[in-house]
């Protein structure tokens, strides 16, 4: 490995003024738990590393009446320590909470799980299942990318030379709502998902009807997905298994995954269909004020 | 007279036969013996003055015999491929 | 012999806490990758990307011009081996590949295979030299499967490969050369009469995975070439005789030039036998004239280290009326990897050896490929031999309606039962371990639970003997130096300690012992086939016993009595009018004499070999397939337990590997032979959450030929768990696995292929 250039900004405009001038050689770090790893197996290749975990921006933690503020180098360890994503943004704790170990989830970040754009990013389903919205900094100011939009490849989102990502948005769930993220993996910890699947859903004030629902994808296709047609069909649906499973049924049909070490084709679009039953059956249990019980890997 | 237990590969040297009947005090001079018998049997056996490469002896129920261990009237001996342990 | 169980101990069959203990757990101990010299440069190896390419040239002049960059390494730098054969302690190694396996010579016959290295001021120079390396390849087609290799016009891998035959050896000389380097053939009775007395017969096919050790430490070695022609080699081993014996004959020096340290282990199972390094390290030394060190990365690990072999394997049992098993046919193609040398006759030799069968016939094949030469893993060969017969075994319980416990009882093999490879069993266990496990509480409660099922399998390993030398210096304060030459893997500094301290009265605790370099201590053979406590406690035990001699005479010389009336017992010198301890005794003639120095060796004595029975629950998920794992039990015949604690850890360590073995690891080849999960991540050992607390039942059945009764633990342990998993997935989801690993996506894939019509599985 050859010598790097460290740099920690403590301002956003110097942080993007950093970027700007190296474009094509510099890298951001957040946690570092993807970057490190990559840079020492030769993955991917820097000159010039710009920690952004001093940028006060990326470390906003807030939620309130208008939402959630998420700051782009918060680490997974906040995410799920903090009650109000416990209470009303539960999906992401559930992908904080089996993203690495504990060491890992101290320093890992939600946004930086983002940035490494990986098609089996276990945050992104869930930050797509809870409409998150990214803000990113640039040289022109900041601009929105809706999360679903923001991964365009593996390894590859809409980041241009010169920006950053500092917050994601989400907006503050309506009453009755509730959320889940499970992936499946063949050992019961240290996996990469064969197939994730988040759901959001809002039930009518009695539970009995799907308000609303969103349900996302990772590890069947290029990128983390939203389930759109799979999620329009549980909308004015009553709460019953047969409502589900059509749901499921579409997410199945929405999955276009590869054959590679972690799982054949078919066997993640049989898993995709499994999973969204699964999931969605959890986040109504949340909808209607339950606990759900999952043991990971199980 | 020990009884040799002879592998598939030299059995064309004993028209065949296994097991077959030898006479010595220890597994060399059954061997010897052996060759008496079966000319050229020998040169498979050994290699210059120990067991060749990739052979295992065992006298009786015991794996792992070298060519000075005694044998006693009646032992078995078997010729068996090598094992490696982990 | 005197009958073991029956004798008391103080020492042995007590837990006391390990010597090297508190070093390991606070870091201090010094494994390989601590090795820090005056001068030392840091080594990287060039490894080929490709499964099969003739090297047309390899043009090294960049990387030795790059600054900091102090030497480069090829095969040309390696002396000439011809075709020697050369006998290195727990086998015979064909030069020439040895060679070739170090450093590729015209050809590379596997992804990773070693083709350059370079030394340089530091690793990162190091590995931005190896990018300077230019090598001309010619790929060719690459050769992955036992089936594809064993093809008439197979592409061929070595040309000085020709199958040494079963049969008529006249057709060697005419032979030509061929993937399948030797071909073993067994025969016991009459297998057609056999068959044809059977009522009911079972015939199954099994695929197996190539699966590593998957040790934690990577292969590391550091070498430093002497002014005066002598090489000091530092490194992770588990023989430091043989590792000094295959660095001498690949560099061709005199074995005694060389000398091995051996550092901590980080694990090995088999796996750090064979050498890579250490002549890499030695060359590279030569040429800069300073120490290298060498350290593997766990892609490297995966993709150039021995894993053990996957491969085909055919098993047709035939049971009579009465359920006595009459009949038994196995066909086994095991990978050796890039050169030959497959456990395949360790296999052939195990896979009926758990059951007394009249009439047997067993044949195997050595089968090149364009995979790492495989090495020995716990038991090596006989895991898979094990999936397939008893797989079969548990089908035949069920068409007869038979309780597989009962079956198995009724077929055990055990005292005077003849193997198909020839020998008579002597005193074993198999017996013992399945009334154990008849017995358990886990036998007798049901799994209960919709989805779980439970499944039986027995396993059988051979355990080894060979040769051991330990030496003990009693110090003034009556603590005793014990050193050894066998490196300590699995706690056997203690259980060696145990021995010695046991015959000789002492507490263990007053027993320091020390695992030495191959100037320090006797020849002794590998830590590996289940030998160091039955073969290196024997060496313990008869230096206790040459001490004890000493005393004895020392003592009577010292209080002026004949020796015959002076009586050591228990840690107590006595003569008539005389009476003192052991330490007493020890302070006295170190003032009045010479040192007390013993030795012992061993190196007669062998194994009977160990048989286990193993019994698993668990739950399959029928909409994914997945496999948990709910609780497990290990009976297995130990001989006698000197350190029970030790004896549970290797139990459960087997079973642990066992599992992750049966259900998620395999090299996961893509269609041009790379293997493209060589990290732990996607390489899927088992976690801590992936394991239930493993039971271990220690059957003692004392082994004749050790003193105290030893019989060797470590390997067979990892025999019965993929079998033990099929048989109860079988149970808990109705479909046969007949490939390991049994993944999820297999086992969904079996499930939803039995639930659709006409597509039933065989019953």
């Amino acid at each position: 490995m050859h010598e790097i250039d460290y740099e920690s900004p403590t301002s956003l405009a110097d942080a993007v003024a950093i970027l700007q001038k190296n474009r094509e050689s510099v890298r951001c770090l957040a946690g570092g738990t993807d970057l490190i790893d990559h840079l020492r197996t030769g993955r991917i290749d820097a000159r010039q590393i710009v920690d952004v975990k001093k940028l006060p921006e990326l470390q906003i933690l807030e939620a309130g009446p208008e939402g959630l503020r998420l700051g782009a180098a918060v680490c997974c360890r906040s995410v799920c320590a903090h009650a109000a994503i416990q209470q009303d943004y539960t999906a992401l704790a559930d992908s904080g909470a089996i993203i690495g170990g504990i060491q890992i989830q101290n320093r890992a970040s939600l946004g930086g799980n983002l940035c490494n754009s990986g098609p089996a990013a276990d945050s992104i389903p869930s930050m797509v299942a809870l409409s998150g919205i990214c803000v990113i900094a640039g040289p022109d100011g900041l601009r929105e990318v809706p999360v679903e939009k923001f991964c365009v490849a593996p390894g590859k989102n809409v980041l241009k030379p010169g920006e950053l990502l500092v917050e994601i948005r989400f907006p503050k769930p309506a009453a009755h709502s509730g959320s889940h993220y499970r992936r499946f993996i063949p050992r019961n910890e240290m996996d990469i998902a064969v197939v994730g699947v988040a759901a959001a859903v809002t039930l009518s004030a009695d539970g009995s009807q799907f308000v609303a629902g969103r349900i996302s994808l990772g590890a069947v296709g290029p990128t983390p997905l939203l389930a759109e047609e799979a999620s329009t069909k549980l909308i004015g649906k009553p709460v019953n298994d047969d409502a589900i499973a059509a749901a499921a049924a579409a997410a199945r049909e929405l999955a276009a995954p590869i054959s590679d070490m972690r799982g054949t084709a078919d066997y993640r679009k049989h898993l995709t269909e499994v999973l969204t039953r699964r999931v969605l059956s959890a986040a109504v249990t949340r909808a209607r004020g339950g606990k759900v019980d999952h043991r990971p890997g199980w | 007279m020990a009884v040799v237990y002879l592998p598939k590969a030299l059995q064309m040297f004993s028209g065949g036969n296994s097991p077959v009947v030898a006479r010595g005090k220890t597994v060399r001079e059954v061997f010897e013996d052996l060759d008496q018998q079966y000319p050229g049997i020998r040169d498979r056996l050994f290699a210059g003055s120990s067991i060749q490469p990739g052979l295992m002896l065992a006298v009786g129920s015991r794996m792992g015999a070298r060519l000075l261990d005694s044998v006693d009237e009646d032992d078995e001996i078997h010729i068996l491929p090598a094992i490696g342990g982990g | 012999m005197p009958d073991n169980a029956q004798r008391s101990y103080k020492v042995i069959g007590t837990r006391p806490i390990r010597h090297d203990g508190v070093d390991k757990v606070t870091g201090r101990a010094k494994y390989g990758a601590d090795v820090m010299l005056t001068g030392l440069l840091a080594g990287a190896v060039l490894r080929s990307p490709h499964a099969h390419a003739r090297i047309r040239s390899i043009d090294t002049s960049a990387a030795e011009a790059l600054p900091g960059v102090r030497a480069v390494a090829t095969a040309r730098d390696l002396p000439d081996q011809g075709s020697r054969m050369v006998e290195l302690g727990e086998g015979s190694v064909n030069m020439r590949h040895l060679s070739a396996n170090v450093l590729a010579h015209d050809k590379v016959l596997y992804k990773g295979h070693a083709v350059a290295a370079v030394a340089a001021d530091n690793i990162h120079i190091a590995q931005e030299a190896l990018k300077l390396i230019r090598v001309d390849y010619e790929p060719l087609p690459p050769v992955m499967t036992v089936t594809e290799a064993m093809r008439a016009g197979a592409p061929l891998l070595n040309d000085d490969v020709v199958t040494q035959p079963a049969g008529n050896a006249e057709a060697l000389a005419e032979s030509k050369p061929s993937n399948v380097a030797k071909h073993f053939l067994f025969e016991k009775g009459n297998l057609d009469e056999g068959f044809a007395r059977a009522k009911h017969v079972v015939e199954r096919e099994f695929h197996l995975a190539t699966v590593h050790q998957g040790y934690i430490e990577p292969h590391n070695a550091t070498a430093l070439w002497h002014a005066d022609g002598k090489v000091s080699v530092w490194m992770s081993t588990q023989g430091s005789f043989t590792a000094r014996q295959q660095t001498a004959e690949l560099l061709r020096i005199p074995v005694s030039d060389v000398k091995v340290t051996p550092m901590e282990i980080g694990g090995g199972f088999g796996g750090k036998i064979s050498v890579y390094l250490p002549p890499v390290a030695a060359i590279l030394s030569r040429k800069t004239g300073r120490p290298v060190k060498i350290v593997m990365d766990r892609a490297a690990v995966f993709e150039a280290t021995g894993p053990t072999p996957g491969g085909v394997i055919r098993v047709k049992l035939g049971a009579d009326e009465s359920g006595k098993l009459v009949a038994a046919d196995a066909w086994l193609a095991y990978e050796a990897g890039a050169y030959p040398g497959s456990p395949v006759g360790a296999g052939c030799m195990c896979i009926f050896a758990c059951y007394d069968i009249p009439n047997a016939r067993v044949e195997g094949f050595d089968v090149c490929v364009n995979k790492p030469r495989t090495n020995a893993y716990r038991a090596p060969g006989s895991t898979q031999a094990a999936f397939a017969v008893e797989t079969v075994v548990d089908e035949i319980c069920q068409r007869l309606k038979l309780d597989p416990l009962e079956f198995r009882l009724k077929n055990a093999s055990s005292e005077g039962t003849r193997r198909v490879d020839g020998p008579v069993f002597s005193r074993v266990g198999l017996v013992e371990t399945l009334q154990a496990i008849g017995n358990s509480e886990h036998y007798k409660s049901p799994p209960g639970g919709p989805n779980r099922g439970r499944g039986m399998a027995s396993g059988f390993w051979f355990n080894v003997g060979l040769k051991s030398s330990v030496t003990a210096t009693i110090g003034c304060d009556g603590k005793v130096a014990l050193v050894e030459g066998s490196p300590d893997i699995g706690g056997t500094r203690t259980s060696i300690a145990m021995q010695f301290a046991e015959t000789l009265g002492i507490p263990v605790e007053d027993v320091h012992p020390a695992v030495a370099d191959t100037d320090s201590v006797g020849y002794t053979d590998v830590t590996g086939g289940s030998r160091v406590t039955f073969s290196t406690g024997i060496a313990a035990v008869e230096a206790a016993r040459d001490l004890e001699r000493q005393l004895v005479s020392r003592a009577a010389e010292l209080w002026n009595v004949p020796a015959d009336q002076v009586c050591y017992t228990n840690g107590v010198m006595t003569a008539p009018g005389h009476k003192a301890t052991f330490k007493e005794l020890v302070a006295e003639l170190h003032e009045t004499g010479e040192p007390l120095v013993g030795r012992g060796t061993s190196g007669k004595a062998n194994q009977a070999g160990a048989f286990a029975t193993h019994l698993v629950d668990v739950e399959v998920d029928p909409e994914t397939g997945k496999v948990q794992i709910l609780r497990y039990t290990a009976a297995q015949d130990v001989g006698t337990a000197i350190h029970p604690s030790y004896v549970e850890g290797q139990i459960q360590g087997g079973v642990g590997q066992g599992i992750g073995w049966a259900l998620n690891e395999e090299y996961w080849y893509d269609d041009r032979g790379s293997m493209r999960n060589a990290t732990f991540l996607d390489y899927r050992l088992p976690t801590c959450y992936d394991l239930p607390m493993i039971e271990p039942i220690l059957v003692e059945v004392p082994d004749p030929s050790h003193p105290y009764g030893v019989r060797g633990v470590g390997e067979v342990p990892i025999c019965p768990p993929p079998a033990a998993i099929a048989i109860a997935i079988a149970q808990a989801a109705g479909v046969r696995m007949t490939e390991l690993p049994m993944a999820p996506h297999k086992v969904m894939a079996a499930i939803l292929a039995k639930s659709r019509p006409g597509n039933g599985q065989p019953h």
